[in-house]
């Protein structure tokens, strides 16, 4: 099975590429911002060294209310100190930082990135920011840096993952993560509710987000006026400009000058009513086309229902991709029989919608991911490995591609037999549902082109598929437009693609 | 040669430049009317001088000592920016 025992680790993520430590574990190649700690994946499990500075901020949390009240809620990472840390201790000799202790961290299912969250998703990110922000300050704690990237996603439940970010809050200390805030949390989220604009493409741009300089280029008069806009922008943005050339230290002179945390407290308690009360307010015709799978009649929906879940049965799936999963109705099936669903799509509206119902229910195996399936997610950061690329992250022992090949084919200008090549390179067996070209959906998109794809055929894709998996059963729906596969993967092939893993 | 001699003088100094300042600044104005007075006395300064004219200058400097005197802070010099004008 291709699970994966992911985990994100201070700013960031593990699992592949980096360094391989002495002896055989793992250097997680995201982990390497700060100087206290960094994360090592060994024999299955991840584990971080801590510098003694970073131990005794690590014990001064562990015995803090705050770490009781958000561990049992599932919002801080499960850590405990880790038994056999001598050994660990003599693998990771990092020239010039001598590490005291190890801790272990529970692996977090999937990864995922800010520039695949829906609006909410980074909302909600934001707001357990704050909310940890503000219970840290009341037992004179507070958080190093404000990233995205220290939120993972259990399902719809975020997660803070970077242990070793909280640390002791001196008298007259100012919250030196608050630029980063802006940065990467407030204005990606001003951005979409205030302006409209997706977030996601500017984060996957730029991994430290959106400066208060550029961002104030963004923001009209009118804006101006809007809730947290005038300070938090504008203000910022001018105050930067005014000091930018300053030789001294600032943090000093804050300090002298009285400043205290309740101060930093009415900040976020600020910060909470702005993102608190923020709304992405999609066009009700746009939502409208999202209300139901409208290109099905009861008798044809009931038959695709009864063949996916009947595939996705036939054995214990551990991780399902549904690729183009619309409203979810099949990862939902799906998750019926697997330990988790990765719910993609390239539509914001789908994945947001998908997010709150999936949230309401407080619903933990499927995590919806806004994902561009013509560009999936490549590797970013620092040696394009400190944010790891979609594949990456996890294969899949099934793959739901349900009414979406012709959108990669005939939209994407995607060749057919590399798309199948792609499909393939992920592992596990496969559900695909076929769209012939006499189908209404079909013509749509070849309404205003010339069919230039000639590879589009169902012979093609057949030959295509047998390539790679067994049909096990093959079913034409009524109305003879669709036929849905469910491919076995070849036992050779899965073992040769293994082998080429662990090499 | 540097990577700082292709540069012209104005980019290289950017180099240097902390865009952090500003903000830790912003936050005492981010933290209400307590927050902004502590920030107006640090640096009121060189606010005031965006509307000071030639003739109260005096006036304006020696409203901005007594509030300095009022609050006890540092008057070793280098908590009033007075380093960085």
């Amino acid at each position: 099975m291709a699970t994966t025992t992911a985990t994100a680790t201070n700013s960031t993520t593990v699992l592949a590429g980096g360094g391989l430590a002495d002896n055989g574990g793992q250097l997680e190649p995201g982990s390497f911002r700060d100087r206290d700690s960094r994360v090592l994946l060994r024999d299955g499990e991840v584990l971080r060294g801590l510098s003694a500075e970073a131990l005794a901020d690590w014990e001064r949390l562990s015995a803090s209310k705050l770490w009781q009240r958000f561990s049992a809620a599932g919002r801080l990472v499960k850590t405990e100190p880790f038994a056999d840390s001598a050994a660990v201790l003599a693998e990771v000799d990092t020239p010039g930082q001598p590490w005291v202790a190890v801790l272990r961290h529970e692996p977090i299912p999937f990864l995922s990135y800010p520039y695949e969250w829906c609006f909410s998703m980074l909302r909600d990110a934001a707001l357990l920011h704050l909310e940890l922000l503000l219970a840290a300050l009341d037992e004179d704690m507070i958080l190093k840096d404000a990233t995205p990237f220290n939120v993972q996603f259990v399902g719809t439940r975020p997660v803070f993952i970077d242990i070793p970010s909280f640390t002791q809050l001196k008298p007259g200390d100012v919250w030196v993560g608050y630029r980063q805030f802006c940065e990467l949390l407030l204005y990606p989220l001003m951005l979409t509710a205030y302006k409209g604009v997706a977030f996601q493409p500017w984060l996957r741009g730029s991994l430290d987000g959106i400066s208060p300089e550029q961002f104030r280029g963004l923001m009209s008069w009118r804006d101006w006026f809007r809730k947290g806009v005038l300070v938090h922008v504008v203000l910022h943005a001018a105050i930067g400009e005014q000091h930018k050339g300053d030789d001294v230290d600032v943090r000093k002179q804050i300090k002298q000058a009285g400043f205290r945390k309740e101060m930093i407290a009415i900040n976020l308690r600020k910060l909470r009513a702005v993102i608190g009360r923020m709304q992405w307010k999609p066009k009700a015709s746009t939502w409208s086309d999202y209300a139901g799978d409208c290109h099905y009649d009861e008798q044809r929906r009931e038959a695709k229902r009864a063949f996916v879940s009947k595939a996705a049965a036939a054995r214990p799936r551990g991780l399902v991709w549904d690729l183009g999963c619309n409203t979810g109705e099949y990862s939902r099936l799906a998750a019926e029989h697997a330990d988790r669903v990765i719910a993609m799509d390239g539509d914001h509206l789908a994945i947001e919608r998908l997010y709150l119902e999936l949230k309401a229910e407080e619903h933990e195996k499927i995590l919806p991911l806004l994902i561009n399936l013509a560009a999936p997610t490549p590797g970013l950061g620092w040696r394009g490995s400190e944010r790891q690329a979609l594949q990456d992250r996890g294969r899949p022992d099934l793959i739901l591609a349900l009414a979406l090949m012709h959108h990669m084919i005939i939209a994407c200008h995607i060749p057919l037999d590399d798309w199948i090549e792609w499909v393939a390179s992920l592992g596990g067996d496969l559900v695909l549902e076929w769209v012939g070209k006499d189908d209404p959906m079909v013509k749509k998109l070849l309404r205003n082109k010339d069919d230039r794809y000639a590879d589009y055929s169902q012979d093609n894709l057949e030959r295509a598929l047998k390539g790679h998996w067994d049909i096990v059963a093959r079913e034409e729906l009524a109305g003879g437009t669709r036929t849905l596969y469910h491919g076995a993967r070849r036992v050779a092939d899965s073992a040769a693609e293994h082998l080429g893993d662990d090499s | 040669m540097s990577p700082e001699d292709l540069l012209p003088a104005s980019a290289a100094v950017l180099m240097y430049l902390d865009p952090a300042t500003g903000s830790m600044l912003l936050q005492m104005i981010a933290a209400g009317f307590a927050g902004a007075y502590l920030f107006l006395k640090m640096r009121g300064q060189r606010i005031l001088m965006i509307f000071r004219s030639s003739d109260d200058d005096d006036d304006d400097e020696g409203a901005t000592e007594a509030v300095s005197d009022d609050e006890g802070v540092d008057e070793s010099g280098d908590n009033d920016g007075d380093g960085d004008e």
